[in-house]
């Protein structure tokens, strides 16, 4: 009677801890399969540093014309990297589509330079993106349906649309997609989860590399492309980038690896 | 009955009495009487031992709070982690913000020649405005960041600026640090009591550095 018992108990206790393990596993893909959210994702210093020594560099890069816009504060909202990826991409177009903006030219008239940023003059557009984007409706931040629905809408009541190309092959940037597309003066958005950017100080026989923490989900704008070629006697190392406006205040020059593993997303924004 | 009783009781009893009862159970009572001194020394050492540690904790723990305030007094610096700053926009300029204070806060006085300027503050948790960073926005190509902190704070994501690779004294005698890189300079300098940090993008000209630094000080 008494082993009977003990028999029972074990097989009571070993159902539990199955019944457990079912539900967390259910858990876990259920949370897989919920779609990502892109937030205020604080950018932590240096994660490392690298210096690369030389005898020899080649570096090809090319932005968009005039750059881009580098906006990246809010008034007083929280969870905006969507929102102000938006506002960057309209603040860009804005250009090329007069009155994106209206009564407003985010870019110097007459060397056709963007204003790193303006927020006196752009919280309008944040503000409608913030609303047409439903940031922090249904949790932090945006989904890259919000983002990509907000940012047509925005755009329809002006009379344009945006066609999202894919920029990205399994998750992987596709470095002649961008190319193109700068050269053709637009931009590409992406989307990532927690990875790196990266900040590049050149000299003259060595380069700094500050690999920089992104902590979080985070929407940025790409608008140029580099390639950083180092030779050391007869090795050599060819380094892939975009630059990015992250939505942040610093570094103003930021750079995103082609090769990164934390990519979700990126699409050429065509208007028209 | 408990037996270190038994010593006693029989001590409370009449000497005739005492005298009997010692005969009957002197052996007892003479092992009460050894044991209760064995107890009480016991007692007594175990009360020694007990007091020296208390009083060697006591010790320790003086010794370290002595130790502990004297190393963060003679710190006094308040250091903040990456993302425990989030920025805001205001409308009050940083000259505007240094009228209101009593120390001296130098700006660029660029607000009238500049198209586009704004201001940020840099908040913690407590609402407590950490730095003022304000950029001159020529373009993207050109613009000026000047980030302006009391030097009782310290942020990790300006430590990049305490390796600048180049220094320069400017002519009131404050040293200068900056480092040029591809298309930008960043530079840092102290002045009565604040840290300022700027970063000069689309040029690469330390020269024009250090003629606007100086011209804050006019």
């Amino acid at each position: 009677m008494k082993k009977l018992t003990w028999l029972m108990i074990a097989i009571l206790s070993l159902s539990c801890i199955a019944i457990c393990c079912i539900d967390s596993t259910q858990t876990e893909a259920n949370a897989e399969t919920a779609e990502l959210r892109y937030y205020d994702a604080p950018l932590l210093s240096a994660a490392s540093i690298e210096e690369i020594h030389f005898t020899g560099r080649v570096v090809t890069q090319r932005d968009t014309d005039g750059g881009a816009p580098l906006h990246n504060s809010t008034p007083g909202l929280d969870n905006c990297c969507g929102p102000l990826a938006g506002t960057n991409a309209v603040a860009f177009y804005d250009k090329y589509y007069e009155n994106l903006i209206p009564n407003y030219s985010p870019y110097d008239l007459d060397t056709g330079t963007y204003y790193m940023s303006d927020y006196r003059n752009t919280n309008p557009v944040l503000l409608e993106l913030y609303d047409l984007m439903k940031c922090n409706v249904g949790g932090d931040g945006v989904s890259e349906a919000d983002f990509k629905n907000g940012l047509q809408t925005y755009f329809n009541k002006r009379g344009l649309t945006i066609t999202y190309r894919s920029a990205a092959e399994n998750k992987q940037l596709n470095y002649d997609t961008c190319v193109e597309a700068v050269r053709a003066n637009k931009v590409i958005v992406l989307f990532t989860t927690p990875g790196h950017i990266y900040d590049i100080a050149g000299y003259n026989n060595y380069d700094v590399i500050t690999k920089m923490s992104i902590n979080g989900n985070h929407i940025m704008l790409a608008y140029g492309f580099m390639k950083r070629v180092y030779y050391q006697g007869s090795d050599s190392r060819k380094d892939y980038y975009v630059r990015v406006a992250t939505g942040m205040g610093d570094p103003d020059n930021a750079y995103y690896k082609i090769d990164s593993t934390n990519l979700e997303a990126a699409y050429v924004l065509d208007v028209a | 009955m408990e037996q270190n009783d038994l010593h006693q009781l029989i001590e409370q009893q009449a000497a005739e009495q005492k005298k009997t009862l010692y005969a009957k159970y002197g052996e007892e009572a003479k092992r009460c009487v050894e044991e209760n001194a064995k107890a009480r020394q016991r007692r007594k050492r175990m009360a020694i031992h007990i007091s020296a540690l208390a009083a060697s904790f006591l010790v320790v723990a003086i010794c370290l709070t002595v130790i502990l305030t004297v190393v963060s007094n003679s710190d006094d610096i308040i250091r903040y982690s990456d993302g425990e700053i989030k920025t805001r926009q205001t409308a009050t300029t940083l000259k505007e913000y240094g009228e209101k204070q009593t120390d001296k806060i130098l700006y660029l006085d660029w607000y009238n020649t500049v198209a586009v300027f704004e201001t940020l503050e840099g908040y913690d948790s407590n609402d407590t405005v950490i730095y003022i960073r304000e950029r001159f926005s020529i373009t993207t190509e050109r613009s000026v960041t000047l980030v302006v902190m009391n030097n009782i704070y310290e942020v990790n994501s300006f430590e990049r600026y305490n390796s600048l690779n180049e220094s320069f004294e400017l002519s009131n005698g404050v040293t200068l640090t900056y480092s040029i890189k591809d298309n930008n300079i960043e530079a840092k300098f102290e002045y009565e009591g604040y840290k300022y940090f700027l970063s000069f993008c689309g040029t690469t000209d330390a020269e024009y550095v250090k003629t606007t630094v100086e011209s804050m000080f006019d």
